[in-house]
Order: C-alpha cells, then structure tokens, then sequence
C-alpha cells in the first residue's frame, strides 16, 4: 500500500527540490541541480523559510518513468548481491581482505559522488571546486579562502570550504552504510600544498538526538610534488557535535558510515588545493589501540 | 558555553596552542577542565610541524621549505645566490634574487640515469603553506616514459653470490597484504626543486646552470620551462602556457658543430 502510494507520487513529480523535509520520504529527491537538506537544515539568516505547496510544483511524467526503471533496476541488483554474499562481495573477499579500495577518481561519474561546499552558502567569499586531475587519474579540489565574515549579524567567522561524499542510495532512496568493519583505519593517498586539512566521518546513529555527530581527525599535508600517503586508524578520531567537541568521548563504530568529508578551515587568506589519488580502508594488524582518548568519566560529580 | 568557542577555534584552525596560552587556560579554568584537556590532547599532532617562529629572511625560509618537500633527509640545499642589490656607477639598481636549491641523491642518480635526448621540463612556481605564509618553489622534472622505453632492470643473475637488490620488509609477515588494488597516478621522475626571489626564465637558468656542476647530463639535455606568471596547480602542465621556450643548454656543443 505504502509502496503503490510511493510510485504514484513520483510519476507526477519532477525534480525542484521544495519541501524535502516534510515529503522526503515519499518523494524521491531527484539531486539534479540542488543540493537538498538531506545535507544541513541551514537557512540564510534573513531569508524566509520555503513554504511553496504541493500543487504548485512542476510534475513531469518522464522523470517518473526514469525514476521507476532506475529503481527497479537497483531492487533487482541489490537481491541479486544479497546473495551473492555481504554488500555484494563474495565471502573469500569479505573475510580475507585487508585493503579496500572505496573511492578512486578516474572518471567524471566518480567526481558526481563527491558533493563541494565553501562558506559562499552562508554569504561568505571562498570559492572551491573539485575536477578531474591529469590524465583523470586524480581528483583536485581547488580554490580561494578567503575568512571575511558575512555581514548578516548572526555569523562571526568564516573561511572554510569542505567536500562530502554523497549519502549512499539503495533502491527506492532507502538509506544505506558502509560497513568497514573488518577494517581499523584510513588510508589517503594526496598531494596537498601545507595546510592542515579535518577528515569527518558522519555515522548514522540509532537515536535522532546524535544525528550532528561527527568523527574528526586532522590531516596535515606535507606540501611540495611527492604524494603523499596518510595511514589514519579510526582509534583516532574524536567525537563532535554540531562543531563543538565533547567532553565524553566514544570510539567510532564502523558498521554504519553514511559518508566521509574534507574540511579546510585553517584561517589563512589564500588559494588552496588538494589532490586526491583514492581514498582506501586498511586492517592494519600491528595496530592495537582501541581508542586513542580517555573512555572513563574525567570530572566525576560524586 | 564560551570558553568551549574559544579554545574549538584554534583547533580547528591548525594553530596549535602554544605555551602562553596554556598558562593562561590553567589560570582561568583550573587543571581540570574541559579546555585543558583539549590543548594536552592536540599538541603533537601534526607530524610535519612548522618551526614557530617562522624564520623571516628568504633564504633560511627556503631551505626550511625545501627540506620539507623533499621528503629525503639526505637531499643537500645548495644557495646558488645570494640576494643582492647593487647600485652601480651609473644609478643604475641591479637586484639579484636569491636561488635556493635542492637535490637529494636518488634524484641525482635518476638524472643521471635520464636519456639526453628528451627534454627536462622546469615548471613553476607551485604554493606552499606553512601556517599562514604561502611560498612558491620550482621544479625540474622529466616526461613519464611510456612502459616500454623504462630502464633495463637489474639482472638478477648477475652475481650469484649476494643479491644485488634486497627489498626486506622485516616488519610484517607474509601473511600480511597491504597493497591496495589501484593503479596509481604516475608521473615523470623529479630530478631537483628550488625556490627563487624571481619566477624569470633568467634566474632559473641560473639555477640549471648551478645544476649542471654535480649534473653533467644537463649541459646536453634540452630543457623546457613551463613557468605561468601566477602560482599554478601542481598538476596542469604541456596544454598552453606562456613563457615555453627552449633551450640547447649546448653553447659548446653548437659551437663544436
């Protein structure tokens, strides 16, 4: 019932983005041209919130027809994996691998996963943008910081530019994870200019409150024309949330990662640039540590 | 909440909080609290940490720089020059910008091991952050050969005795596989790098000149300079930038023809 409803509204709907917090689940966002608020609930201060109704929008019977054969494709291929073994894989691959590959940047297709973001959303003057390297063999992330804060009154400092990787989409926009748990930590292969870049992983928790959680570690670039490779274990990273680090810190669960970012929010007025070979996972066997910070209460009130 | 907004700023700031403000955190808040946790904990993160303070003159902010891009603990920094501004008799101001170079002795050998006929590419100036300072640097680097035309591979039958190439990794096991399924970007060898007071061909023939004393293959390698008048990014190379010209760095070799 709840599926027939489901197709019925995306045969009429087209792809503007209005309105996805109250129809996300039943409409699929078709992320064509506009970044959703599947990402950040932010609003401009100043501008009013986006309350256009339902009959108003554009529908396009194309679109839904486009969306229903893709859908069905994914439902097709994701029974098929199922069987197959875990995520696809077989089950050698799954309990014998020690590398993984997850993201490489050869082709544009590979660039389309990665969503680019600068403070220009919240009025500020960066600028940044992600193409393919030489030879499309690397992605380049590159561009301008520049910390003038915007002069709405709310905001106090500015200067930042992140890239994201896009939410994973099963068939039907269901929600899906990585799982890396079979391995222990991160490994990058760059070639940046100097600056001290911030890795995030985002994670699904099971409550909704934890939803702004955010793993971070730091990632510092050497500088100059050799790569670079950048073993990271997810011992590591620390807690946040919603920018603020927290007092009681708590490992990183690898069964549920939604996605992974770069943030450069160094506070140097200047172009910056970041290249990327692949981002892959290592089971580092030497490496023992579970957690990196303390796991005990630190200031106990008794 | 405050006192979380103003130490959450220099970390994520790449600023590492230095001894002053320590103190100035343990007087205000007490050993135990949540900003001086945070300061213990970040302080020796970065593994390649910039001297602090920064020196100012050109040269030894060069030789910094370079010995940090080299990744090679056994590169030499050579000053080819020296700043200099001189006044001549007639009024006339001849300024000399400093050359700074750097070579370390695998690039070396990789020169030496390079085919004459192809050109060496000088390309530049590539940024460099330390902190808040951008620097620029050059480099001299050759083509990516296509597989075929790589180097002959040692023999492994040459010497029965002793391998002649040990490649032992004592610190993991055989059961340990860590290479990752990918064939990774490659791009020509780099042969050396420095930094300049001036982007201009003219100083950077000075520095291949300068080369050319430990490297005699350069006197008859034509070499190619790829210079953009702004900082450029370290990848975009042979498309269409001005400044490309070459030059026979044979004055001897023409004059025997």
């Amino acid at each position: 019932m709840a599926l027939s409803f489901k197709l019925l509204e995306n045969v009429f709907l087209s792809s503007k983005c209005h309105r996805q917090n109250a129809l996300h689940p039943f409409c699929g966002p078709l992320l064509t041209n506009c970044i959703s608020k599947l990402y950040s609930s932010y609003r401009r201060p100043g501008t009013s919130p986006d309350n256009t109704p339902l009959w108003k929008m554009n529908f396009s019977f194309e679109n839904g027809v486009d969306w229903i054969k893709k859908n069905f494709g994914l439902l097709k291929k994701e029974l098929v994996d199922h069987v197959k073994g875990p995520e696809g894989r077989g089950f050698e691959e799954y309990f014998l691998e020690q590398t993984r590959v997850v993201w490489e940047f050869r082709s544009q297709k590979d660039l389309d996963e990665w969503v680019v973001s600068s403070d220009a959303e919240i009025g500020g003057k960066s600028e940044a943008y992600l193409k393919l390297g030489k030879n499309n063999q690397t992605a380049l992330l590159f561009g301008t910081l520049s910390t003038e804060a915007p002069r709405d009154g709310e905001t106090g400092y500015s200067g930042y530019c992140a890239i994201r990787a896009k939410l994973l989409k099963g068939a039907f926009d269901t929600k899906k994870y990585y799982d890396w748990s079979n391995f222990n930590s991160l490994y990058l292969r760059v070639r940046g200019d100097g600056r001290p870049w911030m890795i995030n992983i985002y994670t699904d928790p099971y409550y909704s409150h934890q939803k702004d959680d955010l793993y971070t570690y730091f990632m510092f670039t050497r500088g100059g024309p050799y790569w670079q490779e950048i073993t990271i274990p997810f011992s590591k990273f620390f807690l946040s949330s919603w920018g603020r680090i927290q007092d009681d810190q708590y490992p990183l669960w690898l069964d549920k990662i939604s996605s992974v970012g770069f943030t450069l929010g160094d506070k140097a007025d200047g172009p910056f640039q970041l290249e990327i070979d692949f981002i892959g996972l290592l089971n580092d066997r030497a490496h023992t540590e579970e957690f990196a910070y303390e796991k005990y209460e630190r200031n106990p009130k008794a | 909440m405050c006192h979380l907004h103003l130490v959450s700023l220099p970390t994520y700031a790449g600023i590492m909080p230095d001894n002053q403000t320590k103190f100035l955190l343990l007087q205000i808040f007490g050993a135990k609290s949540h900003p001086v946790r945070k300061y213990q904990r970040f302080k020796h993160v970065n593994p390649y940490p910039v001297p602090v303070p920064l020196p100012q003159e050109p040269i030894d902010l060069a030789r910094i720089s370079l010995q940090r891009i080299a990744a090679d603990l056994s590169a030499k920094v050579t000053v080819y020059q020296m700043p200099l501004t001189d006044i001549l008799d007639s009024g006339k101001e001849i300024t000399q910008p400093h050359i700074v170079g750097i070579q370390s002795p695998d690039q070396q050998e990789l020169l030496a091991h390079h085919n004459p006929d192809r050109p060496v590419f000088v390309e530049g100036p590539f940024p460099l952050w330390l902190k808040k300072t951008c620097v620029y640097y050059y480099v001299l680097r050759g083509e990516l050969l296509p597989p075929g035309e790589k180097g002959e591979m040692l023999d492994s039958e040459r010497n029965f005795y002793y391998p002649m190439h040990l490649d032992l990794d004592l610190d993991r096991g055989p059961w340990d596989d860590e290479e990752f399924d990918v064939d990774e970007a490659e791009e020509g060898p780099i042969f050396a790098m420095c930094m300049a007071g001036a982007g201009d061909q003219a100083t950077l023939a000075k520095w291949i000149l300068g080369l050319q004393q430990n490297n005699p293959i350069l006197s008859q390698t034509p070499v190619v300079f790829h210079l953009a008048p702004g900082p450029r990014e370290l990848l975009a190379a042979s498309d269409s930038e001005p400044g490309e010209e070459e030059i026979p760095q044979s004055r001897r070799a023409q004059q025997e023809r």
